[in-house]
């Protein structure tokens, strides 16, 4: 399940794109945005910024795109990208399947 | 200067000295920033392969008159801070034909936020790698700031209290700003005074995962600005009364004629879009100057939201229509942080809105030495005319287009400059620098004749436990549990949320003071921290997640934790208070440094009330500096802990005569033999009641042996300026007098007087 990729010198913990689950981008987002809310609270459309929200701001976006980049290989390129991308668990989930299919492409 | 006579009663400057990425010296870097020169480059100084920017503003280091053994252990901010002092004294007369100060004693007031950063960064890697030898010793013994200093008083030949200040981006001003402080209450004559801060990996890999750097150019207040650009530099200025300066024959280059400082709570890294705490911070220094500023040096980091929020506080604070109501007279004049602009000398006689220009597109963005720098630069322009140009600007933003500087003008006669700063944790500070003659009279401080103790907090540590460090050796410690309800209940603060343990520790400690205080206005309350290691639990884990995992995953939700003045911040936002909020930093002596700052602020009538918070927290990679410096070579003699304490101090109300009556510091050493000297100078301002701290270190000896008589007070471990505050609670509870010396551990020893209630 677990590989390594090389890219311009940097290291990424590169996970196989089938086993995106809701439950490991659930611990993807308590691990790195100190969190203090139960897992179980967290469904795949609970929005992540804004009112009735887990409550994550800009700095929590940013820690998400490093993560990310980090576990998938895939690069949010700015903002504006990761505000539509980090909506919810489940608009995360749909866009690292998008964007690794299209990788996989020749 | 313009045939006005300078006012006794006025603050002046009268040296003045840089190190920048354009020159070593203030005439070359003055000459290439008129002329439009920038200096950004690739960054050389570190592998930043791993970093999505490369570029920064680095400076050519003077060569200084020194051998090379000495040369080797000075960091890099000492090596930038040096000559720029140098050249502030030359400048202000204040160095004989040996390069050595004429003054004996002379107080520091500088800001830095990375101090030897490079030194803790070499010693983590060294840690990791589980590398030996004496290196690691040089590292851990150099690498924080108060030993730049002590390299400073060495070189220039004096001694004297240092009070370092450390509020991120803004601390350069509010360290000028502190010695135009002291000046007013009284306790100074003459400071040295400015800002240094060195490139480091971990502050720029930092600011690159915040993804605040620009990969492009730095550019100040355009609509297309992507980022700012680091840079380094050092920047000092002499700054005394104007009758000590005439009474010496000194030069006049200006006046420091106000100074501004308010907290934003907004957030932590990003100002309130209004810029609102930053109008208030320039309003304080605009009123307290009288003189309205013709040219503005500016943040202007060139981050979009920087520039946004600081060019619409600019909108706010120069086109509003002028107070009609008159001066309060001086003397009598109180700060408040929501006044109205008064009408002001030199209105009128060309346009209320002055040029502005960010000097961060030439220089980069030097941190901790921002504020110094850019104050040399706004007397700079106050002096020749000269303004810098805004350099690469395409399109303006529109609440500051057309009052950006174009390359060649000028403006003679300018009546006064401002410089403008703002930092992470809501930092905002205003200086004002006004011609001979132009400022108006400065309202002299109320000396006080004790500083009252209106509520104590602590958070003490449990029982020394066996404890791992990072390298694996045990050694013990002594641990705050942090799930007792008064600190669990603060777990669940929003501004909390990814704080270090140490924010829980001061806000415990703070409310408990609060509390017993009673009726504390907010609004009317200022805070000074007082650090010896901050934040060091997520400062290790931000820069072992950098070596572990490379530059690219960075965390950029540690890094602003990392910075000394977070956890003060933090404290401001829990406790709604958004006057002036100061980290200072150094050894257990720190804490003494802070009650100074507080004492000049309840003696100027700044705040109502002072907050004084003395704050550590415990991680294993202390375990391992200690080991190296070997102060746990023999079991149980010194014991690493953690915790907080927190005085609220007022002035004392007619007849009362308990509380801080008042301390002596300064005693500055560098080695044992030196120690010992210090101690026993300071042990010569002993009075009656002295006590013993029981310091459980090479000063417990000395300490038996100079006061043999004296109680001891408990122990709870060594845990620098929260140990000095649990010691000033414990000897407050005490009746009558005590005398009670504060051992530093790395560079200071002081002592308070105090009279138990």
């Amino acid at each position: 399940m677990f590989g390594f990729a090389f890219a311009g010198g940097v290291t990424y913990n590169l996970v196989a794109m089938r086993d995106v689950t809701i439950e490991e981008l659930k611990r993807l987002l308590v691990e790195n945005c100190v969190l203090k809310v139960n897992l179980d609270e967290i469904a795949e459309e609970t929005p992540l910024f804004g009112p009735g929200s887990v409550g994550l701001d800009s700095l929590d976006a940013l820690q998400m795109t490093v993560a990310i980049e980090q576990n998938y290989a895939l690069v949010i390129p700015d903002p504006q990208v990761a505000r539509e991308v980090l909506q919810s668990l489940g608009t995360l989930r749909a866009w690292i399947v998008r964007e690794s299919a299209k990788q996989d492409q020749p | 200067m313009n045939g006005v006579p300078t006012l006794p009663s006025a603050i002046v400057v009268t040296g003045l000295g840089c190190v920048t990425p354009l020159g070593p010296d203030l005439a070359t870097t003055w000459s290439r920033l008129i002329a439009g020169a920038a200096a950004a480059a690739p960054v050389t100084l570190f592998d930043v392969a791993g970093c999505r920017c490369r570029n920064g503003a680095q400076a050519v280091l003077p060569e200084l008159p020194l051998p090379a053994k000495q040369l080797r252990r000075l960091t890099r901010g000492s090596r930038l801070a040096l000559p720029a002092a140098r050249e502030a004294l030359a400048q202000a007369g204040l160095l004989d034909e040996r390069g050595r100060s004429v003054l004996a004693e002379l107080p520091v007031s500088v800001s830095t936020t990375g101090g030897g950063m490079a030194f803790g960064e070499q010693f983590l890697r060294g840690v990791l790698a589980k590398r030996r030898g004496p290196g690691q010793y040089r590292l851990v013994a150099h690498y924080s700031a108060q030993r730049q200093m002590l390299d400073l008083q060495e070189f220039l030949g004096f001694r004297g209290p240092v009070t370092i200040i450390a509020n991120a981006c803004a601390s350069g001003a509010n360290a000028i700003g502190h010695a135009r402080d002291l000046i007013r209450a009284g306790r100074a004559e003459c400071v040295l005074t400015g800002g240094y801060e060195a490139l480091t990996e971990l502050i720029y890999v930092g600011f690159d995962c915040l993804q605040a750097l620009s990969t492009e150019r730095c550019r100040p207040f355009d609509r297309q600005r992507s980022g700012l650009l680091l840079g380094e530099a050092a920047a000092f200025l002499v700054v005394e009364s104007a009758a000590h300066a005439q009474a010496r024959g000194a030069r006049i280059l200006c006046e420091l004629a106000g100074y501004g400082h308010a907290t934003d709570l907004h957030h932590l890294t990003q100002p309130h879009p209004t810029g609102g705490m930053l109008v208030n911070a320039a309003r304080t220094a605009l009123q307290e100057a009288g003189v309205a500023p013709g040219y503005v040096n500016a943040h202007g980091t060139a981050t979009p939201l920087n520039d946004g929020s600081e060019a619409a506080a600019y909108a706010t604070i120069f086109q509003q229509a002028p107070h009609p109501g008159p001066l309060p007279a001086s003397g009598a004049r109180e700060t408040h942080f929501e006044s109205p602009l008064p009408v002001l000398r030199g209105e009128g006689q060309g346009e209320g809105f002055p040029r502005i220009s960010s000097t961060k597109a030439a220089i980069g963005h030097t941190l901790g030495a921002a504020g110094a720098v850019e104050a040399v630069f706004a007397i700079q322009t106050l002096r020749t005319g000269e303004l810098p140009p805004q350099l690469n600007l395409r399109e303006a933003e529109p609440a500051v287009a057309g009052q950006l500087v174009q390359a060649g003008e000028r403006a003679a006669n300018l009546p006064a400059t401002m410089s403008a700063n703002l930092g992470f944790g809501g930092s905002n500070a205003a200086l004002v620098f006004a011609r001979g003659g132009m400022g108006q009279p400065v309202a002299r401080g109320r000396s006080l004749p004790a500083l009252a103790v209106a509520g104590t907090g602590q958070v003490l540590p449990g029982d020394a436990e066996p404890t791992l460090s990072v390298s694996g050796a045990t050694y013990p410690a002594c641990r705050v549990d942090l799930k007792q309800e008064r600190l669990a209940r603060w777990q669940n603060e929003a501004r909390l949320r990814r704080a270090s343990p140490i924010s829980l520790f001061m806000v415990a400690a703070a409310r408990q003071a609060l509390d017993a205080a009673g009726d504390v206005d907010p609004a009317r309350v200022g805070i000074v921290a007082a650090y010896g290691t901050g934040a060091v639990v997520l400062s290790r884990r931000f820069f072992e997640g950098v070596i572990k995992n490379g530059q690219r995953f960075a965390s950029p939700n540690l890094f602003p934790e990392t910075v000394f003045n977070s956890p003060t911040s933090h404290l401001a936002a829990v406790l709604g208070v958004a006057g002036p909020c100061y980290s200072v930093v150094g050894d257990e002596s720190a804490w003494v440094n802070a009650i100074g700052v507080a004492a000049t602020w309840l003696a100027n009538g700044t705040v109502e009330h002072a907050l004084v918070v003395g704050a550590e927290e415990f991680d294993p990679i202390i375990l391992d500096a200690y080991a190296k410096v070997r102060w746990l070579r023999r079991a149980g003699r010194f014991v690493p802990a953690e915790g907080a304490g927190a005085l609220v101090l007022r002035r004392p109300r007619a007849g009362e005569q308990a509380g801080i009556t008042s301390w002596a510091e300064g005693f500055t050493y560098r080695n044992a033999r030196e120690a010992r000297r210090a101690a026993a100078e300071l042990v010569r301002t002993k009075q009656a009641g002295a006590v013993r701290t029981a310091a459980h270190n090479w000063f417990a000896e000395i300490e038996r042996e100079l006061l043999p008589d004296a109680p001891a007070l408990p122990y709870h471990g060594n845990a620098f300026t929260a140990s000095a505050a649990w010691d000033t609670v414990a000897a407050l509870a005490r009746p009558g007098a005590t005398w009670l010396p504060i051992w530093g551990l790395n560079e200071q020893c002081s002592a308070l007087l105090l009279q138990g209630g």
